[in-house]
């Protein structure tokens, strides 16, 4: 196509462009409609993608299981039945790995979390594949605990390790950890922070970054290793059996959005399906497939499976893995599994693991599941996800177009750095000193009854002054105060920095990404939308006020009850403020602990744009916004030298139309 | 026959004696587990100028690698498995890493051709032994001893020395092995069954050749040792093992050219059992000989000292090798040599020793880099540990991304580090032998052709797409010039309309590109029938 020097300089803007940007307000409806059609469509299991095979055609356990130590497993049990309080599991596994003739040791660790104090034993073995050079390994993780579920896990493992030690067929080593997360209902989290004690270890991560260790936990050294983990399954009997037909409770979810390979799910389905003919629950649901006289939404699942993945930090035990570059998933048998069956499961899938060529990379990272047997990948996904973000594209092309004057608000930098400062200050206040804490300079001048002075010292809840702090407007007060100068450039710093944090996350947490643009682009939409109406901006400054981004996730908790009540305890529901505090606490833990955005997001990213919001939200001089769209008074020079004449400044034609309305 | 011995006595006549020794050595390792060692040992003497050509028992072969190339000594291994150091104690010597090694010294005028010598010579071999060695990562003039059986030194030999840990060794090898004995059918080799051999707990061999001359009088020697780990084959650890249990055959003949056919058996304390076939009056497959090898656990376990390798890091930028040796109950000298392929980097200035008990004995050490892009780095260290210290040397290290062409085809893998050799020279005794540790796979970065990879090209090729000529148009200078009632341009619209609505009934329809394809070429049939 041959191109000219354009009659009117070629500051013409094309037709179809100058309409949408007139039409930028219905954008937003159109965008979402869009969305949740396209939304809807791609994610029916009728259009998905059905899971297959790519990394191996043997992989998924094409073998006759021979496991045949279920009496080794009944008898393992009774010990462990019969163990004396006295005498800890970790010594009992030492001495049956010992009896195995297998190398086995504990390793003890400790968190040096003020907030989070935990402490524990880790015991961990190996089989060594004798026709391996020992360059690769398999990772088991079982969870101990006096519970009868996980008296019969650990047995059905030792008759498994006692059986696999016998075979010489592996081509990878094994390495089996059983983690102490406590006696605890609620100790999934704990026995994940013991895992990945064990891994930081493992991985030797102290000998790369000469740290000796990740500053929150100190645990032993591992006394013998081998070699690199390709995959890694955690094993519990929360599977259930319903009229005979065996469930397989399975979880994907890693931190922060990372997922374990498709390949491995797959293969582990295929090994329920064709050899136990159970049925699998995924994210702790049925299926539209599992039974027929059932009637299952198709949404279900994906929907749970989208939730899961933007809220719960720690699903299982293997959540930690993804850390660490080990592909993890947990996989609860059935409970009713005899202990054959049970042996021969876990032996199908470690001979699936075994067979694995490379490093598991051909199948997908990045999906979300409907089903045993449909996914959606990320080309997909992410197209709703465009749609969704289109208007603030929009918008910020109108804004750039618009701004002849750049000013850069160093209001941005700076509301960003308290932002940060936030985050250091609770991060550090949880590591250090723990949930509550006291100011020193705080201290009233009375002395206790037994002389001390802190006794009527105040004593400050983390959670409430994070609250307290988070949901207070300073943006509103400050540019309310002291206006920006330049609107339309803080607008597009705002919509930029929203458009940038949705797509990163929509490519990385695609669930996180969902439901942040759900909620925040018509927010920040609305908010950054011009007006110099006194009464609307009055208006929506207060609804912004109000909608910080705790109060939002407060709201959509208590609007999805079905969802929340998953992660959020009943309790936690009977004050005001215990469904902020506990999703609060929840996300600082899991940051400190595990390595949790949530928190950060929060804190550096949400916090910060919301504040920056007030400056784009409160009333205005429409004039100084205005005066930028005035064209420059002379042209430019090369501009003049054009055979075009005078140009005519498409912008001010294009908008003051609709500002003379 | 007749004209072997009419051969003999040719051969005798000019001084040519050529000899062939072949023996197994059978030890029970638990009472589930039996170590096999194979040796055939010919050697050669005769005279350099007037007996070259002529041959025995000793394979010409070897004779012409010898002579082509100036070979003074050269060890090649070939391992399958994990030598369990704490179980079965000092492995067979001389010790064999998983996967190929090779160890020559070399006769030559300079360093630059010992190197071609080198590179010749394992072309050579893997024609030889049916390897494919190609690639293995070649060091120069290792300064420390390697292998035991290469400890003397020499300053006008030059050694060369590699390693290739991913190379797999089977029944190919062991054909082309067989193929160098004197006795290929008869004898003790008859018991080399690969099936039996392969189906074990770990397996080598090696082949081990030299040649010394004394001006015109030379002696040439050859080893072939295959040495395996079995488990018990009968499954009834009651009665004893006998020779069909282990290699399901029986010994059915004799090599009647042998000096020594010898079946060695290794009792509980230590005892050795010895039988000379040779000397049996009659084998045939009739009556086939039988030894019984008692079920049994060694009471005395040897102690040895123990290696093994291990690796920190998952990611894709930084890793950490570390070497761990512990030391048996007695003063040991230990040369440990570490072999860093070029996909690496080392930090040099982060490698480190970490001992306990004393601390860190006084360390000699030697770093060789050979030259070339795809060189190398030896790193060698001398040091004397106390009974039953442990050290570790702690090797970090940067993963490069590499040229595409120098990825393997299967790159997801990962490559070897391959595995540290430990000499062991005991300070009391002239007692040394060497050890291995394991090899390491580092999961090195690969270019990305992954599905993320893919969507993310697709989003961005999307955005530039759509709002690249958004951009453009909007902002540059230069506008398309189009003019109106443009026919062609809306005929051009009409073609692409046309082939986008036909691509979407092609897709709803399910219509395979192939049943397109055979459409088209009926229709072109059609119009050439119009014709």
């Amino acid at each position: 196509m041959a191109l000219e020097i354009a009659k009117d300089g070629g500051l013409a803007r094309p037709k179809i462009l100058d309409r949408i940007i007139r039409f930028r307000k219905f954008i937003l409806i159109i965008a979402y409609l869009g969305a949740y059609f396209s939304s809807q469509y791609l994610f029916d299991p009728v259009n998905m993608e059905v899971t297959r095979i790519s990394e191996h055609s043997l992989m998924p356990g094409l073998v006759t299981p021979k496991f045949d130590k279920s009496g080794v497993a009944i008898q393992l049990y009774r010990r462990l039945t019969d163990l004396p309080k006295t005498k800890k599991q970790q010594k009992f596994i030492l001495d049956v790995f010992s009896e195995f003739g297998l190398q086995c040791f504990t390793q003890k660790w400790k968190s040096t979390i003020a907030g989070y104090p935990k402490r524990g034993e880790n015991v961990y073995g190996f089989i060594r594949g004798h026709r391996n050079d020992g360059a690769e390994a398999q990772l088991i993780v079982v969870q101990l605990g006096r519970s009868e579920s996980a008296r019969r896990m650990i047995s059905r493992m030792l008759a498994f390790i006692d059986y696999a030690k016998e075979q010489v067929y592996w081509a990878r080593d094994f390495v089996i950890v059983f983690v102490d997360g406590g006696d605890k209902k609620e100790s999934i989290d704990q026995a994940a922070f013991a895992l990945d004690a064990f891994l930081f270890k493992y991985q030797k991560i102290e000998a790369l970054t000469s740290k000796q260790s990740n500053g929150t936990v100190i645990a032993d050294e591992i006394q013998s290793q081998t070699g690199a983990l390709i995959a890694g399954v955690v094993y519990d009997l929360s599977g259930m059996s319903i009229k005979g037909q065996h469930i397989i409770n399975i979880q994907t979810n890693g931190l922060n959005g990372q997922q374990v390979n498709l390949d491995v799910f797959n293969g582990i389905v295929k090994i329920a399906d064709s050899k136990h003919h159970s049925k699998v629950a995924i994210y702790g649901l049925m299926h539209r497939h599992a039974s027929p006289y059932k009637d299952y939404s198709p949404y279900d699942v994906p929907l749970k499976a989208l939730f899961t993945q933007a809220f719960v930090s720690i699903e299982g035990i293997h959540s930690v893995m993804g850390k660490y570059g080990v592909q993890g998933l947990t996989v609860g048998l059935s409970h009713d599994y005899s202990e054959r069956q049970a042996g021969q499961f876990i032996e199908e899938v470690s001979r699936m693991l075994n067979n694995v060529l490379e490093r598991l990379h051909q199948s997908y990272f990045m999906y979300v599941l409907s089903d045993d047997m449909h996914f959606i990948s990320i080309a997909l996904f992410v197209i709703p996800i465009g749609i969704l973000i289109s208007p603030l594209v929009f918008l910020v092309y109108f804004e750039w177009k618009k701004c002849q004057v750049f000013h850069f608000p160093l209001t941005y930098p700076f509301i960003h750095f308290i932002g940060y400062m936030l985050y250091l200050f609770t991060t550090w206040t949880y590591k250090h000193v723990g949930t509550r804490y006291v100011f020193q300079w705080t201290q009233y001048p009375f002395i206790g009854k037994e002389g001390c002075d802190g006794a009527f010292s105040p004593l400050f809840d983390l959670m409430h002054s994070f609250l307290l702090f988070s949901v207070v407007p300073f943006g509103l007060y400050a540019f309310y105060k002291v206006p920006v100068p330049c609107v339309p450039t803080m607008r597009i710093f705002c919509l930029v920095e929203t458009t940038l944090a949705i797509v990163a996350l929509a490519l990385t947490n695609v669930g996180l990404g969902i439901f942040t643009s759900a909620v925040v682009v018509p927010v920040v939409f609305l908010m950054t939308y011009e007006s110099y109406q006194r009464e609307r901006s009055i208006f929506r400054s207060g609804m912004l006020a109000i909608l910080s981004p705790m109060v939002v996730l407060t709201v959509v908790a208590y609007s999805l009850p079905a969802f929340i009540t998953v992660i959020i305890p009943d309790k936690a529901y009977q004050t005001v403020i215990g469904v902020p505090v506990f999703m609060l606490q929840t996300m600082i833990q899991t940051d400190a602990a595990n390595g949790s955005w949530h928190l950060f997001l929060m804190t550096c990213v949400a916090w910060p744009v919301w504040n920056m919001i007030f400056a784009s939200s409160l009333r205005y001089d429409l004039d100084i916004d205005r005066a930028n769209m005035t064209p420059p008074p002379t042209p430019a020079p090369f501009l003049a030298s054009t055979a075009a004449g005078t140009p005519e400044d498409p912008p001010a034609r294009g908008f003051g139309k609709r500002t003379k309305k | 026959m007749r004209e072997l011995i009419v051969l003999v006595l040719v051969a005798l006549a000019h001084g040519l004696t050529e000899h062939f020794d072949e023996k197994i050595t059978l030890a029970p390792l638990s009472t589930n587990e039996l170590r096999v060692d194979f040796r055939f040992n010919s050697d050669r003497n005769f005279n350099i100028e007037t007996e070259s050509r002529d041959f025995l028992t000793f394979p010409r072969i070897i004779q012409e690698l010898l002579t082509r190339y100036s070979i003074r000594k050269l060890t090649v291994t070939m391992a399958h498995g994990r030598w369990n150091l704490d179980e079965w104690g000092v492995p067979p010597q001389p010790s064999a890493p998983a996967g190929a090694q090779v160890l020559a010294e070399f006769d030559a005028e300079n360093g630059e051709k010992a190197d071609e010598r080198m590179k010749f010579l394992v072309e050579a071999l893997n024609g030889v032994l049916c390897t494919s060695i190609s690639h293995i990562n070649v060091i120069t003039s290792p300064e420390l001893v390697v292998l035991a059986n290469h400890g003397e030194k020499s300053k006008k030999l030059f050694k060369r020395y590699g390693v290739l840990s991913g190379e797999t060794t089977c029944t190919e090898n062991l054909t082309r092995l067989r193929k160098l004995l004197a006795c290929k059918e008869n004898g003790l080799s008859t018991l080399l069954h690969p099936s039996k051999l392969y189906n074990s707990l770990y397996h080598s061999s090696h082949l081990v050749i030299e040649q010394k001359c004394l001006k015109s009088q030379c002696e040439a020697r050859m080893e072939v040792g295959v040495s395996v780990v079995m488990r018990n084959p009968s499954q009834k650890s009651q009665r004893h093992w006998s020779l069909a249990d282990v290699f399901d055959r029986k010994l059915g003949s004799q090599c009647k050219i042998a000096r020594s056919s010898q079946i060695d058996v290794i009792g509980r304390q230590g005892e050795i059992t010895s039988t000379d076939i040779k000397n049996l009056t009659a084998i045939s497959g009739e009556e086939p000989f039988e030894v019984y090898i008692p079920v049994t656990e060694i009471s005395k376990k040897e102690s040895v000292v123990k290696a093994w390798s291990s690796q920190g890091g998952f990611e894709q930028k930084h890793g950490v090798l570390t070497v761990h040796v512990t030391n048996d109950n007695s003063d040991s000298e230990i040369h440990v040599s570490q072999i860093i392929p070029y996909y690496v980097h080392l930090r040099y200035s982060r490698i480190k020793w970490e001992c306990d008990m004393d601390g860190v004995p006084t360390i000699v050490k030697y770093l060789r880099n050979s030259e070339g892009g795809e060189a190398p780095t030896l790193l060698q260290y001398r040091l004397n540990l106390a009974a039953g210290q442990t050290c570790e040397l702690v090797i970090p290290f940067d993963k490069q991304l590499l040229r595409l062409e120098q990825y393997p085809p299967d790159a997801n893998h990962g490559m070897h580090i391959p595995s540290a050799s430990v000499f062991v020279r005991k300070s009391d005794s002239s007692h040394a032998y060497s050890i291995h540790s394991s090899a390491i796979l580092v999961l090195l970065p690969v270019p990305d052709f992954s599905m993320p990879f893919n969507v993310i090209c697709f989003v961005a090729t999307a955005f530039a797409l759509v709002f690249g000529p958004i951009q453009l148009y909007s902002t540059m200078w230069l506008a398309p010039v189009v003019k109106k009632s443009q026919w062609g341009r809306k005929i051009h619209r009409i073609i692409l309309l046309a082939i986008i609505a036909f691509c979407l009934y092609a897709h709803m329809m399910d219509i395979n590109l192939n049943e397109i394809r055979r459409g088209i070429e009926n229709q072109l049939e059609k119009l050439n029938e119009l014709k």
